[in-house]
């Protein structure tokens, strides 16, 4: 690839670079650094806020919901006559084991499809 | 220098636009033709480097970096804004800018009658002295379309630039 340069053209590009003077050009970007660090913090805190908000607001519905859901995960899928039984088969017999293996074959689907 | 703007000195870095700005506002001037909107387009490109320099891996290669931070400001400008409803407006602004010399304004008027990639690759050829190759990686354009964009661009600037030659050519004989 031949990277030959008109000379004229060369020369006339190197006569017009002029030496440009500051004129208040560094201060004017640095202003808009500073901006933009102000917005930045700014932007921060108002998301620390509105999370704190968030929590605030969704923490006590959340707090009664968990023992409501702990209780519906516990169901048992099938009633049997005998507690010990109950309580031994209960990690497996239970809408929990049921929401678990969901997922795992869930997970074991997308990894056939996009592993 | 650049390490310690890498490391969030805005200092630093006020000493690196300081350093930098006749160089990059130049660029832009040759991009665009229109100091007032090379002025923006350089500041606009400084906030981008100070947002990404934390990324530099190389800091003696700032320049490099700068100067590419600076093309993709010009394309990205290039890309929201109508190029022909701009080039109108250029003759109005040199007139109003005391600090452009006759020949900078016909040589400005000349790169802005060429397509913008035209363009912004003979600048990148003549005022930054880049290779193709180079021209190619900063642009992102093939090495074969960025040297028929200079082959054409040199034809048509040796065409409207015509009169420099002819005053030069006595000088360079003596």
């Amino acid at each position: 690839m031949t990277e030959e340069r008109d000379p004229h053209i060369q020369s006339l590009f190197a006569n017009t670079d002029a030496d440009l003077p500051d004129d208040g050009f560094t201060a004017r970007v640095m202003t808009d650094v500073r901006r933009r660090r102000n917005r930045h913090v700014f932007a921060k805190i108002t998301a620390g806020i509105l999370l704190i908000a968030g929590a605030i607001v969704l923490l006590a519905p959340l707090h009664d919901a968990v023992p409501g859901l702990s209780a519906w995960l516990t169901v048992p899928l099938f009633a049997l006559d005998n507690p010990w039984l109950t309580d031994l088969l209960a990690p497996l017999n239970s809408v929990a084991a049921v929401c678990v293996a969901g997922l795992a074959m869930l997970r074991f689907a997308y990894k056939r499809v996009f592993g | 220098m650049v390490a310690l703007a890498c490391a969030g000195d805005r200092a630093a870095f006020a000493e690196l636009v300081r350093r930098r700005q006749s160089w990059l506002r130049n660029l832009f001037r040759r991009f665009c033709g229109d100091p007032v909107l090379a002025d923006d387009l350089a500041q606009q490109a400084f906030l981008q480097a100070w947002r990404t320099i934390a990324g530099l891996r190389h800091p003696t290669r700032f320049g490099s970096w700068l100067r590419r931070v600076a093309v993709n400001t010009w394309l990205q400008h290039l890309r929201h804004n109508d190029a022909l409803r701009d080039a109108d407006a250029i003759d109005d602004m040199h007139a109003a800018d005391p600090g452009t010399t006759g020949a900078a304004m016909d040589l400005d008027r000349a790169l802005a009658s060429l397509a913008p990639t035209v363009g912004l690759c003979i600048v990148l050829s003549y005022h930054e002295g880049l290779t193709h190759d180079e021209i190619a990686g900063q642009t992102g354009l093939p090495p074969g379309t960025v040297k028929s964009h200079i082959r054409r661009g040199t034809a048509r600037l040796r065409d409207l630039l015509a009169a420099y030659n002819e005053t030069s050519e006595p000088e360079e004989t003596r």
